[in-house]
């Protein structure tokens, strides 16, 4: 787990310039200047980096989740990863 | 009253060197010192006999130009015309403080767009398997990208759009800023066009045509065998006269005619009464006899139907005074940059005139009998130029010519 949270980091990192170690967990992505552009590009990102495939918009909001907080992101990126190793 | 149209600013790069300073150098040293800007590409082929000469931009390094995240949204050619147009705008003083962004025009063409990214990505997702394409791919490989960018980056708001003719695409460009400058749709147009496709897949189906050179690119010349593809942009600053005088703005030529035609004839073969016809029709406009006109900075693509075709057209529209003309090919130099290059030798031309010198048409051996004019070979004249000519005849017989004039 922590490894893949550090992976995300390093991903989002490249995104904002705010040290993501500092953040609190009620910043959302877009406080520290991550906005829906860089979003599509994180996803693309992170498909790329886990060989996952993060689902429509749609379906994420159908079974509840979000991508508002980087806590959010490793919650769904662990729970695609387990789903494939399903 | 029509309103007069001047050019302030010029921007440009190609294989001739990152900014107008370079290209200006390369466009008028004497023979001797021909510079090599015709290369052979080693990688992507080694076999002599085929086409393997290309004009390429020479130690370019997009990282020392844009960052790594420009660098996500910008195809080479995007970045060429940003890096053309920074230039062209700061020659005529003009910043993000006094553009009026409503009253600007961004119109900048290009004959393919975005090839690199096309064909890069098509490769990573058709050939080598790869899932899935970077989100950025659809908005870079746009042939109107390089304009989107423009304008996002100097926060220009009038009307923006690219063009696309093929090897005419700028100098059309060019043509419709004219016709929104003279109409009062806008004061001030960033107009000209970029390229970049020399991908090993596009120069391969450029080979399949028969058209490239297999040494390099001898415009007019007897043995000449073909187009030399290069890569770069050009970007002109256009203004009413009146906005550039009330702003000091520098004038560097008066843009007096306009002339677009269509062959209607064949997808590649070219036709003299089209290319006549949009000379004649740039004469027309301006209210200018033939025999005022000194230079022509020739379509002059090297191949053999081109040049003599073109030739003949010169000689209807100019008749007796074709003789006198100084027709030169700056292709010879930068190569064929297709959709940059009537932005490009728009350049050229202007350069002719402030510098009241012709650039030659390089690489030039001997005479062919069905290119009989005088084509400067190889060394540059000077000669008292008030009015030069660009033409730009196109594929599919889409033709335009351009007619600057020295400012007074």
């Amino acid at each position: 787990m922590t490894n893949i949270t550090n992976q995300i980091k390093t991903i989002v990192a490249e995104y904002t310039d705010e040290n993501l170690d500092q953040l609190s967990s009620s910043q959302t992505l877009t406080d520290i200047g991550i906005d829906s552009l860089a979003v599509v590009e994180i996803i693309f990102d992170l498909e790329e980096a886990f060989d996952i495939t993060v689902p429509s918009e749609q379906e994420l909001a159908q079974r509840n989740f979000s991508l508002a907080h980087l806590d959010d992101v490793v919650h769904l990126v662990s729970t695609l990863i387990n789903e494939k190793e399903d | 009253m029509t309103q007069r149209v001047v050019v302030t600013g010029l921007g440009c790069i190609s294989a001739a060197g990152f900014n107008t300073d370079n290209f200006a150098n390369k466009l008028f040293l004497p023979e001797h010192q021909t510079a090599q800007t015709i290369s052979p590409l080693s990688a992507f082929t080694n076999e002599a006999a085929r086409a393997h000469f290309a004009a390429i931009v020479p130690d370019y390094d997009p990282q020392t130009h844009f960052s790594k995240s420009q660098l996500k949204q910008l195809d080479r050619f995007a970045q060429f015309a940003l890096l053309a147009t920074d230039e062209a705008l700061a020659h005529a003083q003009l910043t993000t403080d006094n553009i009026v962004p409503q009253r600007t025009a961004v119109i900048h063409g290009t004959s393919i767009g975005g090839q690199e990214t096309i064909e890069n990505s098509y490769l990573q997702l058709l050939q080598e398997g790869k899932a899935r394409a970077h989100p950025f791919t659809v908005p870079k490989l746009l042939p109107s990208s390089a304009t989107s960018q423009i304008s996002m980056k100097y926060g220009i708001t009038g009307p923006s759009f690219s063009t696309s003719s093929a090897c005419s695409s700028s100098a059309h460009a060019i043509a419709m800023a004219v016709l929104m400058l003279r109409s009062g749709l806008v004061d001030t147009a960033i107009a000209g066009g970029a390229e970049a496709c020399i991908t090993e897949g596009n120069f391969r189906v450029w080979e399949g045509l028969r058209v490239l050179s297999t040494d390099t690119c001898r415009p007019f010349s007897a043995s000449r065998t073909g187009l030399i593809i290069g890569e770069g942009a050009g970007t002109l600053i256009l203004e009413t006269l009146e906005h550039a005088l009330a702003r000091s703005a520098p004038i560097h030529a008066e843009l007096v005619g306009i002339g677009m035609s269509s062959d209607a004839h064949n997808i590649v073969q070219p036709l003299a009464e089209g290319a006549q016809q949009a000379m004649q029709a740039a004469l027309d406009d301006a209210n200018c006899s033939p025999d005022k006109i000194q230079y022509i900075n020739a379509h002059g693509s090297g191949t053999v139907q081109n040049d003599s075709t073109e030739t003949q057209a010169i000689k209807n529209v100019f008749q007796s005074h074709a003789r006198n003309l100084a027709i030169s090919s700056t292709k010879s130099l930068h190569g064929h940059v297709l959709g940059a290059g009537g932005a490009i030798e728009s350049i050229a031309s202007i350069m002719a005139i402030t510098h009241q010198t012709v650039p030659p048409t390089r690489n030039y051996l001997a005479a062919d009998p069905t290119c009989d004019l005088n084509y400067v070979p190889n060394h540059p004249v000077k000669k008292d130029i008030q009015y030069a000519m660009s033409n730009s005849f196109a594929f599919g017989g889409l033709n335009a010519a351009l007619l600057f004039k020295k400012f007074s």
